[in-house]
């Protein structure tokens, strides 16, 4: 295209500004109509996990989020039978996902939420950490899940996050610049057109590994997937086992410090949920996130919390044998914590009334 | 920071914003100036000094060789710029590379040595501006321009941002004049440069890079493909660097003319050229009239006789190949041009019509191959699987020859200019409309991984 070289009568300077915003309008408004029409992201079986808890969404009275240690520790199947030897008879769903941290967990639930599932009455979100600095969330590579958390609400999270958080001012604004970037990202749909048409040719880019996501009884299993079955050494989870015992021995009695921590964040999550009538409890699976989910639970902004990083109370679910990894169970050990998990779940049910 | 990132509508937005809040010519060449500079540094500001070296250098060589007298002083004034410039392009760029092929020779004779190569980081867009500086001062030994007073303007020639890193490659006498008188904002077609840059960054970033990982995958493994793969990843290819490169050149035309500053046009629908003399008055056309003016003529041109003339042409292209990489691929193919100009005037022969165009993407689309292969022995099998001597059977989705089909016919429809005829027409409200539109249509197919433009690399 060759661009005339020549001139135009003046023209007043505003024109110009206003011609852009009228533009920009027409952008985000198209953008916004397409983007509600656009498949989730397919990464590791984020859509397939999604479809069919939408197809099924009103059969589910509770729903568990978080990441691959409730994929791998939850099983629901076991939580529900364990429930209703308790006399409760509830149908719960495993909606936790490989990678799945705190900021991805809450769009997740907005979409859940705003699905209105007729028969949801408990929400269980694994206590991850809100850390945009260093977590997950910091990590450069840029991935479609990553964008669809970047909703202006799930930025402005973002954003408050590390306006808090305690780290040099250079790195803030490299952060910042970051969420702009995912957001920019989001307001566009970049990148969704491609993945938009496999979805309607019904064309799956997952590696085969992890498709189909469930195995072959989706009902069956309800979203739990043993994704580990990978060795680790007995000696080395021993001595991993007695560092936690020790580490929880040195921890006792420390004070967190909460002022770098996005309370406010938190807060809406939890009114978002109670907002709706339901009830709202929060797993702690990781030793690192422990201390400062207990100091929240004592602050009053965790509503409730069931903690299960410590082996000197639940000796149970440290067995070796139980584990897939490090950081996940191998189905023994779900079997294992969904129990526990669902004793406990009874006990608080009583406890509360409820 | 490349022109398809997002941060880089957020720096141009206040670029432009401050520019024309501007009141004095002298604040706004400034502004740009400092502007420039942050646009280079972000990259790597430690780079800069190269680009001030060079600035320091041209500025007062440039003022020297008008105050001297005697030709010998003045040709002194112009060496020392040569050198100066092209020592530091060679130190970075061609250092490594002629150690390393010193070495081979020395080998290939039975003398077994070593050296150390230096393995530098290439400057981004070190070729474009030392080429850039060099006519300033190329043309003022030869008397085609006076030296410009204020360094200031002569630094923002050097590094106007929009065609800093990747052209086009901008001469002195075009540029400079601009700078001394005061750009007027209501004398900018802004609809014209908004609509020369959304075409640019589609050619970029949805065509280009979403061809790269379809040409990658072959060229990674050529050996595994059929002819109909091969000839379909090298056809893609074609398009790719293409719209890459065209690209980036419509949105520095169109950044800078929303500057109020012009540009010279770098492509003019190359691939549809019958033969490839006029292939080569089509692509990058400030690079082959760089080398046409300071190269071809300065030799001799074709004044000395047919032989000099095809001497010229091979030396020119032979050199333009090396201006692009520092690789013997870069010469092969620098060379298959070279050859076919050879040719082509040796034989009077100029194709013409569809024939020719077939003939002339014929063979820049085999030239390709040396460009973009990792080295020499995959171009070699790849060449080879062309024409069918290969093993390889594998083929790509043939929905790609679709959408390579739907590229050629909208691209010929695009020479037309049928959008530049009717843009006028449009009424402000609608163009906006459309143009808010259209971005939201794009983005989409926009891949959400940066590649960086494939000529930053020269």
């Amino acid at each position: 295209m060759r661009v005339p070289t020549g001139t135009r009568p003046g023209r007043g300077s505003l024109r110009l500004p206003l011609q852009a915003l009228i533009a920009l309008t027409c952008f985000l408004i198209v953008a916004g109509a397409l983007r509600s029409r656009l498949p989730w992201p397919e990464s590791s079986g984020f859509r397939a996990k999604l479809e069919y808890f939408v197809e099924h969404k009103d059969e589910f009275d509770v729903l568990f989020f978080g990441s691959s240690r409730v994929l791998c520790g939850v099983a629901p199947r076991e939580f529900d039978e364990e429930l209703a030897e308790h006399g409760l008879e509830v149908r719960s769903f495993n909606l936790a996902l490989g990678g799945m941290e705190a900021f991805e967990t809450d769009y997740l639930l907005r979409r859940v939420l705003d699905l209105e599932p007729a028969a949801l009455r408990w929400v269980v979100i694994e206590y991850t950490s809100w850390d945009p600095v260093g977590g997950w969330t910091a990590i450069e590579s840029t991935n479609l899940r990553r964008i669809a958390w970047h909703t202006s609400s799930g930025t402005r999270d973002a954003v408050e996050a590390i306006l808090v958080a305690r780290v040099p001012f250079t790195t803030k604004l490299t952060e910042l610049g970051r969420q702009a970037r995912f957001l920019g990202l989001w307001v566009s749909n970049v990148g969704q057109a491609f993945p938009a048409l496999d979805h309607a040719r019904g064309v799956s880019r997952l590696p085969p590994r992890t498709n189909p996501l469930f195995g072959d009884d989706i009902p069956g299993l309800q979203g739990w997937h043993p994704m580990f079955n990978e060795s680790y050494g007995r000696r080395a989870w021993s001595k991993r086992v007695k560092n936690l015992l020790n580490a929880g021995v040195r921890s006792q009695g420390e004070k967190v410090d909460l002022r770098d921590f996005p309370t406010g964040v938190l807060e809406r999550q939890v009114e978002r949920v109670r907002s709706r009538g339901m009830g709202l409890l929060y797993l702690g699976l990781s030793f690192d996130e422990s201390l400062r989910a207990q100091a929240l639970l004592e602050r009053g902004t965790l509503p409730e919390l069931f903690a299960y990083t410590s082996p000197l109370e639940h000796p149970e679910l440290y067995r070796y044998e139980q584990r897939a990894d490090v950081n996940h169970m191998n189905p023994d050990g779900a079997r294992a914590l969904s129990r526990v998990m669902a004793k406990d779940f009874a006990r608080l049910l009583e406890e509360k009334g409820w | 920071m490349i022109f398809t990132e997002l941060r880089f509508f957020l720096f141009f937005a206040l670029v432009f914003g401050v520019h024309w809040a501007l009141r004095g010519n002298g604040l706004r060449k400034s502004w740009l100036l400092l502007c420039s500079y942050v646009f280079y540094g972000v990259w790597r500001w430690e780079f800069l000094g190269l680009i001030l070296l060079s600035t320091v250098i041209d500025y007062f060589v440039g003022r020297m060789i008008v105050r001297e007298r005697p030709p010998g002083g003045k040709r002194a004034w112009l060496v020392l710029s040569l050198v100066g410039n092209l020592g530091v392009l060679g130190l970075f760029k061609y250092f490594d590379f002629f150690i390393a092929s010193g070495v081979e020779l020395l080998g290939a004779v039975g003398i077994e040595t070593t050296a150390d190569r230096l393995e530098l980081v290439l400057p981004v867009g070190i070729s474009f501006y030392t080429f850039q500086t060099l006519s300033y001062t190329i043309d003022i030994y030869r008397g085609n321009l006076q030296p410009i007073r204020s360094f200031r303007d002569f630094a923002l020639f050097v590094a106007f941002f929009p065609q800093l890193v990747a052209g086009p490659i901008v001469r002195a006498t075009q540029f400079l004049p601009q700078l001394s008188t005061k750009r007027i904002f209501a004398s900018i077609n802004f609809k014209s440069h908004a609509t020369l840059f959304l075409f640019g960054y589609v050619k970029k970033a949805c065509i280009a890079d979403n061809f790269a990982s379809v040409v990658d995958r072959v060229f990674s493994e050529p050996e595994s493909f059929g002819p109909a793969g091969l000839w379909l990843g090298v056809l893609l290819y074609s398009v790719q660097i293409y719209c890459d490169f065209s690209g980036y050149s419509d949105m520095a035309i169109a950044v800078a003319g929303m500057l109020g500053y012009a540009l010279p046009l770098n492509f003019d629908f190359p691939y549809l050229a019958s033969n490839i003399t006029e292939f080569w008055r089509r692509w990058h056309i400030s690079l082959s009239t760089w080398f046409r003016d300071y190269l071809y003529i300065p030799l001799g041109g074709n004044k000395l006789g047919p032989i000099l003339t095809y001497r010229n042409l091979l030396v020119v292209f032979l050199l333009c190949g090396l201006w692009h990489g520092a690789s013997w691929r870069f010469v092969v193919w620098g060379l298959i041009h070279g050859f076919f100009l050879v040719l082509e005037r040796a034989l009077g022969w100029r194709a013409r019509g569809v024939l020719g165009t077939l003939y002339t993407v014929f063979v820049a689309t085999v030239a390709w191959v040396f460009f973009r292969a990792p080295d020499f022995a995959v171009a070699m099998t790849y060449v080879r699987g062309l024409f069918g001597i290969g093993s390889g059977t594998e083929v790509l989705d043939p929905v790609i020859w679709g959408v390579l089909v739907g590229f050629i016919l909208v691209h010929i429809a695009m020479s037309s200019r049928v959008i530049e005829r009717n843009l006028e027409r449009v009424r402000p409200l609608a163009y906006s409309v459309m143009y808010g539109v259209a971005w939201a249509l794009v983005a989409p197919w926009v891949s959400i991984d940066y590649q960086p433009f494939i000529y930053f690399q020269f």
